[in-house]
């Protein structure tokens, strides 16, 4: 049943991953080309100034990539079967309804951290080539609220669309923005270093998030 | 042998606001095709939502193979084919992907007779669903239910936007299958008389009421529809024991009862109704329908 259900998902993810694949591979590819521009025509120590004393990120074009593939992901996964009261079809099928939605959830989680692995371990191959090393453990505490970020897109959005009622849509959305710009306050390199836990753990529980809605239209009371 | 459905005291209210049931009380026993009737506002769609699971009712129990209808365990629900208004189905998969789909969840998962309706329809399986037309649709809805060989199929309002000939092919398929493998069926569509060569029995709501359940058979039989000419247009007239309901066309009065002429005729004269001499007339299923009903 669990692979039936990976199956559906599978159909409606699997250009979509394709398009963050290659949205990704792109920014990486940009984000070396940048760099490396800096370090031939002007010198490596441009580089090294740009980054540890002004604080400008070399990987800032890739701030918002997983925040955006978050809810790309929920919304192509959601909307089909929000529509037309389709999440009938979802709780008619023999699984405990959390965990239909769990695993569904679930399929979209695992595409957007695949995403996340290929931007950590594209900047970990640009990074280590180019920088010592210890610069690749900032670019990792500095990057992990950006990309955390991507899962509370994911879990606001699917929140989002699976609320059948538009008054609390609206409130959701609004609630939604509040929460992405909660990930990206912080404007320099390990800015989140200390609080990173707490905004990892706010994240993991909006994943419970959607449930509400869900079950609600399971009741009827909407 | 315990009923497939069973409705006790059901009552439903939106936001506390007008009772949409009102102490609705059925039973739909194995092996027979039932006809839920009623018209719009009638309390239909709120019981077909009940029904299904998806509405948890105010007040009363509506078990279906003993189960509540809003919590049905995984196992059961195994046994319960749904067929949603407007042929519902997750139309981004194709032919071949949609029954791929669904075979992981049911054991008993019949693949040839999916793909026997699917046939009829002469698409290449690779085709979208959402290509298709409505009475296509309609065709993997159904034939995705077969498959699963469900014990009861709730099918609601299966006719909406079919043509005569989708319509004819759903309700052949659908009465073969039913019949041949002893399943239980409860239907609804907007078009009555579909009803009189499919179903068995037959579940008429009025206002969040049962006002009838029988077989079809005898609610045919039973209700009589008769017809007088009054110039004042059978002003007087009112439902009772026995007249169940009346119309008025110009001075041509109808009334519908399911008692024999002369005890009509014995209640008139009690109205001190003007009328001429009541004549008996034969009725489709759509017209005793509407006779008990109302027009309105």
């Amino acid at each position: 049943m669990i692979k039936s259900l990976f199956y559906k998902e599978w159909i409606k993810l699997r250009w979509v991953l394709l398009g963050a694949a290659i949205v990704t591979a792109g920014l990486l590819v940009y984000i070396l080309l940048s760099v490396r521009e800096v370090m031939e025509f002007k010198s490596a120590m441009d580089a090294w100034y740009n980054y540890i004393h002004i604080q400008k990120n070399f990987y800032t074009v890739i701030k918002y990539n997983a925040l955006a593939w978050g809810a790309i992901f929920a919304f192509t996964q959601f909307v089909f079967e929000t529509r037309q009261h389709r999440l009938r079809l979802l709780f008619h099928l023999p699984l405990a309804h959390n965990r239909s939605l769990y695993w569904m959830m679930a399929a979209g989680l695992a595409s957007l951290a695949a995403v996340c692995l290929l931007t950590m371990g594209g900047l970990a191959w640009i990074t280590l080539a180019l920088y010592p090393a210890e610069v690749f453990t900032s670019v990792l505490w500095t990057i992990a609220p950006w990309l955390a970020a991507g899962f509370a897109a994911y879990f606001c959005m699917a929140l989002f669309l699976l609320e059948p009622s538009w008054q609390r849509k609206v409130a959701f959305l609004f609630l939604g923005c509040l929460v992405g710009m909660l990930f990206f306050q912080g404007g320099g390199y390990d800015a989140y270093k200390h609080s990173l836990g707490a905004y990892l753990a706010f994240a993991f529980v909006l994943g419970f998030a959607p449930l509400l809605p869900a079950f609600r239209f399971k009741r009827g009371s909407y | 042998m315990e009923p497939v459905i069973q409705c006790r005291n059901l009552r439903h209210s939106y936001n506390g606001k007008k009772q949409v049931l009102n102490n609705l009380n059925f039973t739909v026993e194995a092996g027979k095709i039932f006809g839920l009737l009623g018209k719009n506002g009638a309390g239909k769609s709120t019981t077909i939502n009940i029904l299904m699971g998806f509405l948890e009712p105010t007040s009363g129990d509506c078990r279906i193979f003993g189960e509540p209808s809003y919590n049905i365990s995984p196992q059961t629900r195994t046994r319960i084919g749904l067929l949603h208004e407007g042929h519902l189905q997750y139309e981004f998969m194709s032919i071949a992907q949609i029954d791929r789909f669904y075979s992981g969840f049911y054991a008993k998962w019949n693949r040839d007779v999916y793909y026997e309706l699917m046939e009829k329809l002469g698409l290449p399986h690779n085709h979208k669903i959402f290509r298709m037309s409505c009475g296509q649709r309609s065709q993997v809805a159904l034939g995705l239910i077969m498959a699963q060989d469900p014990d009861l199929m709730i099918l609601d309002d299966y006719s909406m936007g079919l043509d005569a000939g989708y319509r004819r092919l759903f309700l052949d398929y659908l009465a073969k299958f039913v019949r041949e493998r002893k399943k239980t069926a409860l239907v609804t569509s907007h078009i009555v008389q579909d009803m009189e060569q499919l179903v068995d029995d037959i579940i008429i709501l009025n206002k969040g009421k049962v006002i009838v359940q029988s077989s079809l058979k005898e609610f045919q039989q039973g209700l009589r529809h008769y017809r007088f000419t009054s110039p004042d247009k059978g002003k007087g007239l009112h439902a009772d024991e026995v007249i169940a309901n009346f119309d008025a066309v110009e001075d041509q009065v109808n009334v519908f009862s399911f008692h024999d002429k002369e005890a009509v005729e014995a209640r008139l004269k009690e109205l001190q109704i003007t009328n001429s001499a009541l004549s008996e007339r034969n009725m489709t299923l759509e017209e005793a329908f509407i006779g008990l009903t109302g027009k309105y």
